[in-house]
Order: structure tokens, then C-alpha cells, then sequence
């Protein structure tokens, strides 16, 4: 007699691991990431309390550092440059803010002559970015 | 011959789980492209080149001048003030005085975050002053000094 077995056996695999490998995986890569810095310039921001939020879709950053390198959105440029570029960005919207990200210890003197690079531009709203307080 | 009510078919109450990551990476997705970090900064309003000079009484007018070293000194005070101390003179002056224009003056050496805590002392007086409900109109320039 021949006995027939039956025996059917569902091929399933498990899937509720799956997450987890995926969020291993994640974690892995966000660990191991180095981002790019927009400004490429290290800068210390100075600190306030009375600091307020700034829109963020009109800004443009003007970076400077300690050692006067002066970059607007992430272009190194010459205290020349600064007129004409931001004339151009002003045309565009007109409402724009330049937000100043300074180096703490930078001189005041740099800082003076963008802004007066910026007063000639007409680009008056400007905003000194800083760190808030106890971060 | 069939017997009904006997059927017994167990049903294993399996809850499918494979689509849990799928949402848990939606709601990731989600979190990272809505979180956007708020910048903070203190907003002023230059004055514009073409703007005619306006003389302004010397009363009105509240110097605070960052000294290369980055000590303060107040109008033509000898002895430096220090930071603490800003806010309390500041908020004096302008309940005193509603025209009262600060004028934040910076030796071109001084250290920039210097220039900045005692803008920021001047804008918390501000804002202290209105919570107060003396409400003042913020007139402030900023101006570097005259050295060489």
C-alpha cells in the first residue's frame, strides 16, 4: 500500500524583521553621513535672547568669518561684489532679508562695509542671525 | 453525510505586519521633508543712501559705544559699563524719553559678537518695555566709529 503524504507546507518568510533591518540600515547611513556645510566657512554665532524667527523663503545669507572671508549663498566673493549681487537678488524678490551669519569674533569694521555695500544696493531689511540663548 | 455545525476552521487571526515599515518610512519621509529649523536673528531696517541726513537733538540720542577691547561705554562716560548693566540704563532712557534714538557705536577692531549681545540688551528693553505697556517705536543705527 502506498501511503501518499499530503504534506503541504506554505513557503512564508517572515517579514516583521524587515523594519528593523531597515531602520538599522538608516540609522547605519545617518551615523556615517558627513552633510556638506553650506557655508564651508566655521563660524561661532554670537548669541541673543531677543532673537526672532526669520521667513526662511526670503532670505539670503551673507557669511563672514573670523578672518573677513566674505561668501554669499555659499559664493566666496569680494566686498566689490557684494553691490552688484545683491541688487540682482533684490530685483528678484524685493522683500528679501539678508541674513548677516557673522563669526563672533569677526571685526565690526567688515561688517560696517557690507552693510554699506548693501545700503547702496537698496537692500535695507537685514537680520543679524545668532544662536538662541542656553543652546 | 455532511454534519453542519461541526465545521471547525480555526482561523489563526494573523494581522499582515509587512506593510508596517512601508508606513513607518512614510511617516519618516514625512517628519524629514516637513521639519524645517527655525533661524533666528535680530531684524533691523537700514536707512537708505538716498535718505536725507536729519540732525537730531543730542538729548535724544543714547549712545552706546563698544570700545575696541569690547567694554561698553555709555554717551562720553569715562569708566566702561558692563553688560548687565545695559538693559536697566536703556529702558531708563527711553521711558523718559519716547524720540530716544540708541545708537550703537563700534570701534572697527571691536570683536562683532560684542556689538551684537548689546544689540540684543537694547532689543530685550524694547520688548520688556512693552510687556510693561510703555511701547516705543525702536530707533536704533548702528554706526561704526571714526578712528582713523
Amino acid at each position: 500500500m502506498e501511503l501518499r503524504r499530503k504534506a503541504r507546507t506554505g513557503a512564508k518568510i517572515p517579514m516583521s524583521s524587515m523594519a528593523d533591518i531597515a531602520f538599522l540600515l538608516i540609522v547605519f547611513f545617518m551615523v556615517t553621513t558627513i552633510f556638506k556645510l553650506e557655508q564651508g566657512l566655521a563660524i561661532t554665532l554670537p548669541r541673543s535672547e531677543a532673537g526672532e524667527k526669520i521667513p526662511r523663503e526670503r532670505i539670503a545669507h551673507v557669511w563672514i568669518d573670523e578672518r573677513s572671508t566674505i561668501l554669499i549663498d555659499d559664493l566666496v566673493v569680494g566686498l566689490d561684489d557684494i553691490e552688484p549681487m545683491v541688487t540682482a537678488k533684490i530685483r528678484e524678490n524685493p522683500a528679501l532679508i539678508i541674513a548677516f551669519n557673522t563669526d563672533d569674533a569677526a571685526r565690526y569694521r567688515v561688517v560696517n562695509q557690507a552693510m554699506d555695500r548693501l545700503k547702496r544696493a537698496n537692500a535695507l531689511r537685514v537680520s543679524f542671525t545668532t544662536m538662541p540663548e542656553g543652546q | 453525510m455532511a454534519r453542519f455545525g461541526q465545521r471547525t476552521k480555526i482561523n489563526p487571526g494573523i494581522v499582515g505586519e509587512s506593510s508596517m515599515s512601508d508606513v513607518a518610512f512614510l511617516l519618516l519621509i514625512f517628519f524629514i521633508v516637513s521639519t524645517t529649523f527655525p533661524e533666528i536673528g535680530l531684524t533691523l531696517i537700514l536707512p537708505s543712501k538716498a535718505g536725507e541726513v536729519k540732525e537730531v537733538a543730542r538729548q535724544n540720542v543714547m549712545q552706546i559705544i563698544t570700545a575696541r577691547t569690547g567694554a561698553y561705554f555709555v554717551g562720553t562716560e569715562e569708566t566702561p559699563t558692563s553688560i548687565r548693566q545695559i538693559k536697566g540704563r536703556v529702558k531708563e532712557r527711553l521711558t523718559e524719553n519716547e524720540r530716544l534714538i540708541i545708537s550703537l557705536e563700534s570701534h572697527p577692531d571691536a570683536p562683532y559678537g560684542r556689538m551684537i549681545d548689546a544689540l540684543d540688551e537694547v532689543m530685550l528693553s524694547y520688548s520688556e518695555l512693552q510687556q510693561e505697556g510703555v511701547s516705543r517705536d525702536r530707533r536704533i543705527s548702528l554706526k561704526m566709529l571714526d578712528v582713523e
